[in-house]
């Protein structure tokens, strides 16, 4: 897999879904800093690399993380994140279809930050990651 | 000196025992009986020279009757065997005379017949001496019936408990299904809203001027509905978890829940008179009455919009160890013929346009409300307002 590193990664793997949250951040020009994965597979590869190639991307600003992902399920993949040193600090915000989620409380206890109810619009996106502390700097590094 | 001797007959007949002599032939001829005796048997000093089985017959009603047959046979064995012979307890009905009203009485005799040996060792009478056990043999057989009831009734008690365990288990199953269901269901119904509601939202920000004001309008209504599609499912979602949480007692303050509540709901902008007495302690889960009061409290404020003044008054009293609580408001009303209605879940009386609302709300109030044992009532008249009351056990009562 050949992928840019991303200061954002999505993790979603509904079309529909992605593209309205990659509109919310197009917005405001935040859109060409998320690298979207469809399934949770993608994402391993990407964070840690294939054991056999390496290959492991410098780690993302924020993840995105739908917690309903194909192959390699949200909560393993959250579990991994929180589990690795070189990951672990890394902010992940949960995608959750309703606050009463039952995942959302498992997701938390496995070290989730924080989550947004989607469809993620631009605002709780802000409110999030401002609440994280990494907004300033990710606009900082908006590239043009 | 010489004693006299006493008279033995008076001794005999006037002896506090219950005896009789009988002659050892087949017929058993009554040849002597104490005082005692006929007055257990209710009979005379007639029946002596009679024989024993004419004055004393089996009931002839008893099918089971045996007692003429098992005292013969051991006044048999006497004879035989010269030696007394102890019966077991014996059911021998007696005659009642025609002065009591006939037929027979049910009596229950421990016989011990003796032999009286004559001269030359032969059996010359036979003493049947008899103790009434009537009393004792009816208050056993009582005990041992009710033994039988209660071991009878232990049996189809420990049946209907295997039964309601297993019951349990079929709902608790069907609960941790329906559990499953609904959380799959409302979960796998929000995506495809998600990207209706998201993309007709698309439409009027990227395509405004395409659309003209019509076709915005158009995309306004898909997008309105797909938010109330989505209201609906959480309340269906809330409304069916409900049932299945097991409830939290405690000893609620009522009126600071509902002021708390209250404070919560109230528009500031709007003149709303809201006045809460004071309202007795409940004894339930404090979350669910809270949500009791929310829908109580939103639904009198929401119908009351029309009015220029809302009033909306709550009051609570202790009523035979029950706590109840009324929410009265002068809003709209409703039509009291549809009264039944009112509490059904998604029913409603006023049309959306009119007032927004799932029509979850009362049918979440009551299902509380029955949780805890309690009731809830409507009343009210279209144009005059409505006024709703629902009442919980006390702790005791519960």
């Amino acid at each position: 897999m050949n992928l840019h590193p991303a200061e954002i990664l999505l993790a979603e793997d509904n079309d529909e879904d992605a593209e309205l949250t990659l509109r919310a951040l197009d917005k405001h020009k935040l859109a060409n800093l998320v690298l979207r994965v469809s399934d949770g597979a993608a994402a391993m590869e990407y964070l840690f690399g294939d054991p056999e190639t390496g290959g492991a991307q410098p780690a993302p600003r924020v993840i995105l993380l739908d917690l309903k992902l194909p192959k390699v399920d949200g909560l393993e993949v959250l579990r991994r994140l929180k589990a690795t040193e070189s990951t672990r600090r890394v902010p992940v915000v949960v995608l959750t279809s309703s606050r009463e989620d039952r995942d959302l409380t498992t997701a938390y206890s496995l070290g989730a930050n924080s989550y947004i109810v989607k469809p993620v619009d631009f605002d709780s996106f802000v409110k999030v990651v401002e609440q994280l502390g990494s907004y300033w700097a990710l606009l900082n590094e908006r590239p043009g | 000196m010489a004693v006299e001797a006493p008279d033995f007959r008076a001794l005999f007949e006037q002896a506090p025992a219950l005896f009789l002599v009988l002659l050892p032939s087949p017929r058993f001829t009554i040849v002597g009986v104490s005082d005692e005796y006929l007055r257990a048997t209710m009979t005379t000093r007639a029946i002596v020279g009679r024989d024993l089985f004419d004055v004393f017959p089996d009931n002839p009603d008893d099918p089971n009757a045996d007692g003429e047959r098992n005292l013969r046979a051991s006044l048999d064995r006497v004879i035989r065997e010269r030696k007394p012979d102890s019966m077991p307890t014996q059911k021998y009905d007696i005659r009642k005379p025609e002065s009591e009203g006939g037929g027979f009485e049910e009596r229950f005799w421990r016989p011990l017949n003796s032999p009286v040996l004559g001269a030359r060792g032969e059996v010359a009478w036979i003493v049947h001496r008899v103790e009434d056990v009537t009393q004792v043999a009816k208050l056993e057989k009582q005990r041992v019936d009710m033994l039988e009831q209660i071991r009878r009734h232990a049996k189809e008690l420990q049946e209907a408990n295997a039964r309601l365990e297993m019951r349990r288990h079929e709902l608790e199953e069907a609960n941790r299904d329906l559990d499953g269901f609904s959380y799959s269901v409302s979960h796998d119904l929000r995506a495809p809203l998600r990207a209706i509601g998201g993309f007709a939202k698309i439409l009027v920000e990227d395509h405004a001027e395409r659309l003209g004001e019509e076709g915005r309008r158009v995309t306004e209504v898909i997008r309105r509905n797909t938010e109330r599609m989505g209201h609906l499912i959480d309340d269906l979602l809330a409304f069916s978890r409900l049932g299945r949480q097991p409830l939290q007692h405690s000893d609620v303050d009522m009126t600071s829940l509902a002021r708390s509540v209250a404070t919560e709901l109230v528009d500031p902008e709007r003149a709303i008179e809201l006045r809460i007495g004071d309202l007795p302690r409940a004894w339930g889960d404090g979350n669910l009455l809270r949500q009791v009061w929310f829908n109580l409290i939103s639904n009198a404020i929401k119908y009351t919009r029309p009015r220029e003044r809302a009033t909306i008054e709550i009051e609570g009293k202790m009523d035979h160890g029950a706590s109840v609580y009324t929410v009265r408001d002068n809003g709209v009303g409703f039509d009291e013929r549809y009264v039944d209605k009112l509490f059904g879940v998604f029913q409603r009386l006023h049309g959306a346009s009119e007032f927004e609302g799932t029509g979850v709300g009362l049918a979440l109030v009551q299902r509380i409300v029955r949780r805890h044992d309690g009731w809830v009532r409507a009343e009210g008249k279209v144009g005059e307002g409505a006024t709703f009351t629902f009442a919980l056990h006390g702790k005791e009562g519960a």
